[in-house]
């Protein structure tokens, strides 16, 4: 238990420090849309913890334990909350001063989401799906996408 | 034998991307550090201080081992990319420099599917219903 | 059976090909780099899970075609995978280059600029692989019932 709370501090770090390096932590919290990604997640805790520890998926049988479902959750909110950054960038894009939050929500809710998808992927003893890296990898796309459609914008 | 074609593939996507003629964009020591960094870190952290014996030694529980190592390599891939955006958008000073900040941001992801591909192909997994 | 095959997969690929060449040249679609970084990850792949016999002897893939067993799931697994793995990071090479080689107002087409023809190229190159094992995959389910 102490190493992989080591190990996992040791991670979450590496990140805190490549951010510290370079910018101001300032630029990366953004406090909409991590209440989007977090406040969902909370509510979920309270529906695995009843019961019984693992909750059955009805459908093929194969049980789903509550990091795991976490994880995904975690995940495709910050898949929606992506695409409503980009609904609301691309409505004001003449508006130059009024891009800065739509993007920032672009950006944020995907790096939250997948950042707590990381942190509860290690903790837990579970193999991935493969529609996870999927949509993980969808992300960079979106990502690329929005960056060409500004530069083309300055 | 084995790990031959291993190193071979290695050296087939180096000799590509030097065929382009531009290999020293994809060295970049930073991001390199933001994806090894956190797969080192993984083998700890899901299966305990026996997973270096693990990596070397026996040959079934190798799969989870490199199972955990490419999923961190990919996800710590994007993460540093989206960190290299954000960091670009706020030095951004002028619109030329632009293009190789950018080209630098997503060095990240392509070391995270390199390590993906590595990982998969020598632990005999696929991309099946688990990955 | 195996006739059959071979004529269901050259259909498609007919398809393709008669396309490229209606509306361009064949030549832009063929770039070294781009061959070396799908084609030769792929070869190797099989000669780590299947034996360094399997690239060099002609024996062993007319057994393992002609036998619709779980050796041949293993083999077009292995070709199928490591394609799309291999496509995604040719993709993201390009974009590595394309963004460095690039002015302020810059052009995304695949004739003027070498480097996102690399991404293009790979991918598709990447796509057609997984297709053709596909309609392989599926061609064999179907003659076992």
């Amino acid at each position: 238990m102490i190493i992989k709370s080591f190990s996992i501090t040791f991670i979450i770090l590496c990140f805190v420090l490549t951010i510290l390096f370079n910018a101001n932590l300032n630029s990366f919290l953004d406090i909409p849309s991590l209440w989007f990604v977090v406040v969902p997640i909370l509510f979920l805790s309270f529906l695995g913890n009843k019961g019984s520890g693992s909750m059955r998926n009805p459908i093929k049988g194969r049980a789903i334990s509550w990091f795991e479902l976490i994880g995904y959750v975690s995940v495709f909110l910050g898949v929606i909350g992506s695409h409503m950054g980009m609904i609301n960038l691309y409505e004001n894009f003449g508006d130059k001063s009024s891009i800065g939050p739509a993007f920032a929500t672009l950006i944020l809710t995907s790096f939250y989401g997948i950042l707590i998808f990381l942190f509860f992927f290690l903790m837990g003893q579970y193999k991935l799906k493969k529609v996870a890296i999927y949509f993980v990898i969808g992300q960079t796309v979106i990502l690329i996408n929005n960056m060409l459609t500004l530069s083309f914008g300055f | 034998m084995k790990l031959l074609s291993v190193a071979l593939i290695v050296l087939s996507i180096i000799l590509a991307l030097v065929l382009t003629g531009h290999i020293k964009t994809f060295i970049d020591l930073p991001s390199l550090l933001v994806v090894i960094l956190p797969v080192l870190a993984s083998i700890p952290a899901r299966h305990g201080l026996e997973g270096f014996k693990i990596l070397i030694n026996s040959g079934d529980e190798k799969k989870e081992v490199l199972h955990s190592m490419g999923a961190t390599g990919i996800i710590s891939g994007v993460l540093g990319s989206h960190i290299g955006v954000v960091i670009i958008l706020a030095n951004m000073s002028k619109p030329d420099s632009l293009g190789p900040a950018l080209a630098v941001s997503l060095l990240p992801t392509f070391y995270g599917l390199f390590i993906f591909l590595l990982t998969t192909v020598i632990s005999h997994l696929n991309l099946g219903n688990e990955l | 059976m195996l006739f059959m095959k071979i004529i269901c997969v050259l259909f498609f690929l007919i398809n393709i090909l008669s396309w490229i060449l209606v509306n361009s040249s064949l030549k832009s679609f063929v770039d070294i780099p781009s061959l070396i970084i799908v084609f030769l990850p792929i070869y190797m792949a099989i000669a780590y899970r299947h034996g360094w016999k399997s690239l060099f002897s002609l024996k062993f893939h007319t057994d393992v075609w002609v036998k619709n067993g779980k050796e041949q799931d293993g083999l077009l697994k292995t070709i199928g995978h490591t394609a799309l793995l291999t496509g995604a990071l040719g993709m993201a090479a390009g974009l590595v280059l394309m963004f460095f080689n690039s002015t302020h107002p810059f052009s995304i087409a695949a004739q003027t600029n070498p480097a996102m023809k690399i991404s293009l190229l790979t991918s598709t190159y990447a796509l057609i692989v997984f297709l053709v094992i596909v309609l392989l995959y599926f061609v064999g389910r179907e003659d076992q019932s």
